[in-house]
């Protein structure tokens, strides 16, 4: 023979699915051309995989639809394929169910992960060439802060300057009170530039949407787009809602324009007004507005960067003051939206996969294992005349009927498992993710169907190709040589699994065992959007605040009222939320010069009640909480976070010091700092506490507000809520009533949902696998009874025999386990960035998970142990 | 049923193929020759299915030759045309030819 050899496993292939004719003549037509393809090709092994393919695919179709006598006969063929087939499936019952279940559960989750890997990863983006909407965000490289919001001022300066983007559009969601004939409703309201709908590509249904000029200083920004949605709840989808007034926040809109239906830009919005509408976008030091941008068709991702770092450069030397050190970064719309959850899915997916083949190993296992059993009946019809080809066929339709009935009971168990996707997700997912059955889904369903039962009927369906012959019986045990090395092979994978699982139950366990730096228990918060302009224009800012107070103090006290609350306090955000815009800036203390000034953290500043911190269970360190007498009157107050005191005055002098919020040297009135409160977290349970200025609400007004509540007594009724707060403001709405626990779980759920199914596939793979161990020792002690039966006889204790049984299944396992371990030791890097407090090669989980597969493995192998010391040789040599 | 049952095209280009390559046809010969003559790209799928359908109805008759080396051992199926096959091919010419006769003026440019 001449030069290489063709790739063996195709021709196995060929050999298996092909009548035997055939596949030698046509694998020697292949060998033929190979010669000639390997000196003109690259990759000539591809292209015979994908003559093999493509050949594989065109008999089979033209075998069918060529010859209607032979596509009736092969019709007949298959059914009697499929009766021999469901006979001989029900004659096992306890196989094929196993298998089915099996299979089932297996097809199930991956049709569902793949599913939802499809919904939020690869499907289309729902905006016209959604691929080239970016993000841009702010970021402090010397500082290690990022953040996603910018000041609108930065944007304006960005939107001016560069020349990567065809447009980019700036907006910042609120909730409005929707006020009329009916009650307030809380609306969630985004003003944008009116370039967002172009950028989006997104076209009203009805009307118009605003335009540059509404847009613009001076404009007519009176104006709303309103969601499909609203409309038809609202308006009952009446056509002559152009041009109907609203009150937003007792503001009259005028509504110009309808939206289709699924478009809730960011989010979930209902409404869009003018980016110019909203008041306090002026303000350099507030980070309040999210930009979106589309890339021009030529740009690339480099010119972009290029682009927005000479702008930061620029802006850094205008306004030093307020740009030092920022720049501008870009990301993927797609990966602003669930960037955060895309290492998650992936490790499912992977964990799914890795699901799948135990599985496909296992039942692979246990058909050879009954194909091994039905020698005699196979050499008996060979005997009288049925074609190798023919038996393929039958033992291919077996393997259908399998893995079509795990796969629709798998489908099943998909819709399901999807089904119940937003009740265990904490959060609102976007509009635009989906996961719903459709074609896609079963498309999914199928495809994973036919690729398992390709894998785990390909071992089985080649033995049996081989022909039940009088030789034929050692050939068949050669196949079953492969079998320890597939168990071993479940054993890996489940090793990784369990590591992986392990060590996210552990970062789980830890985040939860983090301290807020509150007591989160029992609390219970409520938005307001206050409207901006619910008091005349006119009135002092002064007096606002004090009628404010006033109002917020009665709200407190008629919520206190509701049954089971014991303490009421308010704030203009609540940690863990992100209801209202969180205000960040620069802090300047009293005497430190320019330079300490500069290195400073940016700290939040937050407006709460004077029960605040009593409510919330905030320590206080030193120095007083607020009073009722911190007013309008008396001097302005402070309260600092630990942290921050630390920070600023590292002499631990901070109580009677002075700070200011803003740039250094811009005239913003001097705070007195009367107490030190404990750090508290308010983005997320692994994140560092914030550095907070605490003002009281009776000396700064807020643009939302929210009731933290303790209620002991559950969640209070939200209508209750609504009607506590309406009684003391008729046009005031509650937003969102939900406890604590929920809030900080909005925070936390990628991590714990991931933990909790990782380690339900963890566990499904270790049961597998010990069922796989069991499997094949069953076999190996069944084929050596004989060999057992005459060692006892001989005088062979019972322990030497569980020994030579249990050394044979531990040396499955432990070569399984040492690659496991191997194996792990990789994959648990990359998912590093997902641990919290645990090191990728934790000792505790490796160790617990060796022991967890070694206690588990030993039962497998004890129970055929304890069955072949128990050999009785009579009763062997009565069977044989 | 010869009589009445004409060859499709591809069975006709199969079968003149095999004829023309006289003792050597088999399926990379066969496949080579269609292409050659015709410029046409053809599947080995369609060329076996053909075959088997074509040896069914008793057209040509194939046969196992001596495996060789170069083809890894796997030997040859050499086809040959049988009297029904020539018969056929006949047939299908003389249906043809009937329908072209007289059309010359007609297709000339064409």
């Amino acid at each position: 023979m001449t030069g290489v050899r063709p790739p063996r496993l195709a021709e196995r292939w060929l050999h298996v699915v092909l009548p035997a004719d055939v596949a030698h003549a046509f694998c020697g037509d292949l060998a033929e051309e190979y010669e000639r393809v390997r000196s003109t090709r690259r990759w000539p092994a591809v292209w015979y995989w994908w003559q093999t393919a493509t050949f594989t695919a065109r008999y089979f179709i033209e075998a069918i639809s060529l010859s209607p006598r032979s596509s009736r006969s092969v019709v007949r063929g298959l059914s009697q394929d499929m009766r021999i087939g469901v006979r001989s499936l029900v004659r096992a019952p306890l196989s094929s169910l196993f298998v089915i279940v099996t299979l089932a559960a297996t097809i199930g989750v991956n049709t569902a992960i793949v599913s939802i890997v499809d919904a939020a990863l690869l499907r289309p983006f729902p905006y016209t060439d959604g691929d080239r909407l970016v993000q841009i965000e702010l970021s402090e490289p010397q500082k290690g802060v990022h953040t996603i919001e910018t000041p609108y001022l930065t944007f304006l300066e960005w939107r001016q300057r560069t020349r990567t983007f065809d447009g980019l559009a700036a907006h910042v969601t609120f909730g409005l009170n929707l006020g009329g004939d009916h009650a307030p409703e809380p609306v969630h309201t985004t003003f944008a530039s009116a370039s967002l709908f172009s950028i989006l590509g997104v076209e009203p249904v009805l009307g118009r949407v605003f335009t540059a000029a509404e847009d613009a200083p001076g404009g007519d920004i009176y104006k709303v787009v309103i969601s499909h949605a609203l409309w038809q709840r609202r308006f009952g989808g009446a056509s002559d809602v152009i041009g109907r007034r609203v009150l937003l926040d007792m503001e009259p809109y005028t509504v110009i324009g309808v939206m289709p239906r699924g478009f809730g830009f960011p989010f979930r919005s209902d409404a869009w007004a003018p980016a110019e509408r909203w008041p306090y976008r002026t303000s350099p030091a507030l980070r309040t507005h999210r930009v979106v941008a589309r890339l021009t068709a030529t740009a690339t991702i480099a010119q972009v960067r290029a682009d927005l770092e000479a702008i930061s450069l620029q802006l850094e030397r205008e306004w030093p003051q307020t740009h030092e050190g920022l720049r501008a970064t870009v990301i993927s719309m797609r990966d602003a939206e669930i960037g955060g959850v895309k290492p998650y899915l992936l490790l499912l997916l992977g964990a799914a996969s890795a699901l799948l083949l135990i599985a496909c190993a296992n039942v692979a296992t246990l058909m050879t294992v009954r194909g091994i059993g039905r020698i005699p009946k196979f050499a008996v019809r060979r005997a009288l005349g049925m074609s190798r080809w023919r038996l393929v066929r039958q033992l291919a339709a077996e393997n259908l009927l399998l893995g079509s009935a795990g796969g629709a009971l798998g489908l099943f168990a998909a819709i399901y498992g999807v089904g119940v996707l937003p009740q265990v997700i904490p959060i609102d997912l976007p509009l635009w993710f989906e996961v719903r059955p459709d074609a896609r889904m079963l498309f999914a369903c199928v495809a994973l169907t036919l690729l398992t039962t390709v894998i785990f009927g390909f071992a089985p369906a080649s033995a049996a190709r081989r022909g039940p012959s009088a030789a034929r019986v050692a050939t068949m045990s050669g196949t079953t040589s492969m079998r320890p090395l597939l168990t071993g092979g479940q054993v890996a994978l489940s090793v990784v699994l369990l590591v992986s699982a392990g060590l996210l139950v552990r970062t789980a366990r830890n985040l939860n065992e983090q301290s807020p730096g509150f007591r989160a228990a029992d609390l219970v918060t409520a938005h307001l959007s206050l409207a901006y302009d619910k008091f005349p224009k006119q009135m002092a800012v002064r007096e606002r605040i004090v009628r404010q107070t006033a109002e917020f103090r009665q709200m407190e006290e008629r919520l206190e009222r509701l049954s089971g609350v014991e303490g009421v306090a308010g704030a203009n955000n609540a940690p863990f939320e992100s209801f209202g815009a969180r205000s960040h800036s620069r802090v300047t203390a009293e005497g430190h010069s320019e330079d300490a000034h500069a290195r400073n953290p940016y700290v939040e500043r937050m407006t709460v009640s004077p029960d605040y911190f009593r409510t919330l269970e905030v320590p206080l360190f030193a120095g007083r909480t607020f009073e009722d007498r911190d007013d309008m009157d008396r001097p302005l107050v402070a309260i600092v976070n630990r942290g921050l005191a630390e920070r600023l005055w590292p002499r631990g002098d901070a109580i009677g010091q002075r700070l200011k919020l803003g740039a250094f040297g811009e005239s913003r009135p001097w705070l007195q700092v009367v107490g030190i409160v404990g750090d508290v977290k308010h983005r997320a349970l692994d994140s560092e506490p914030e550095m907070v200025v605490y003002v009281p609400d009776s000396q700064s007004y807020p643009g939302t507000y929210t009731f933290v509540m303790r209620a002991a007594g559950g969640v209070p009724d939200p209508a209750a809520v609504q009607a506590a707060v309406a009684r003391v403001d008729p046009h005031q709405a509650v937003f969102d009533v939900r406890t604590m626990h929920r809030s900080i779980a909005r925070t936390t759920w990628p991590r714990t949902l991931a933990a909790s199914l990782l380690t339900g596939f963890a566990l499904l793979a270790l049961l597998l696998a010990a069922i796989g161990i069991y499997g094949v020792l069953s076999h190996a002690v069944a084929q050596r009874a004989r060999e057992i039966g005459v060692r006892l006889a001989l005088g062979a204790q019972v322990a030497d025999v569980m020994r030579l049984v249990l050394r044979q299944g531990l040396s499955i396992v432990v070569g399984g386990l040492v690659s496991g371990l191997l194996l792990v030791f990789f994959v648990a890097r990359t998912m590093a960035g997902l641990l919290f407090r645990v090191t990728p090669v934790d000792p505790v989980t490796f160790a617990s998970v060796c022991a967890l597969l070694l206690i588990v493995a030993l039962v497998a192998c004890y129970l055929p142990a304890r069955r072949a010391a128990h050999t009785d040789l009579n009763t062997v040599l009565r069977r044989d | 049923m010869a009589d009445k049952e004409f060859l499709g095209e591809f069975e006709q280009m199969v079968l003149l193929a095999i004829l023309r390559l006289g003792t050597n046809a088999y399926g990379v010969t066969i496949r080579e020759e269609i292409e050659a003559r015709t410029g046409r790209a053809v599947s080995r799928g369609a060329i076996y299915i053909t075959l088997d359908r074509l040896e069914a109805k008793g057209y040509l008759r194939s046969s196992l030759a001596e495996p060789t080396a170069e083809r890894g051992g796997k030997a040859k199926r050499i086809c040959r045309v049988e009297k029904a096959g020539i018969a056929a091919l006949r047939a299908s010419r003389r249906a043809l030819f009937n329908l072209w006769h007289g059309l010359g003026p007609v297709l000339r440019d064409s």
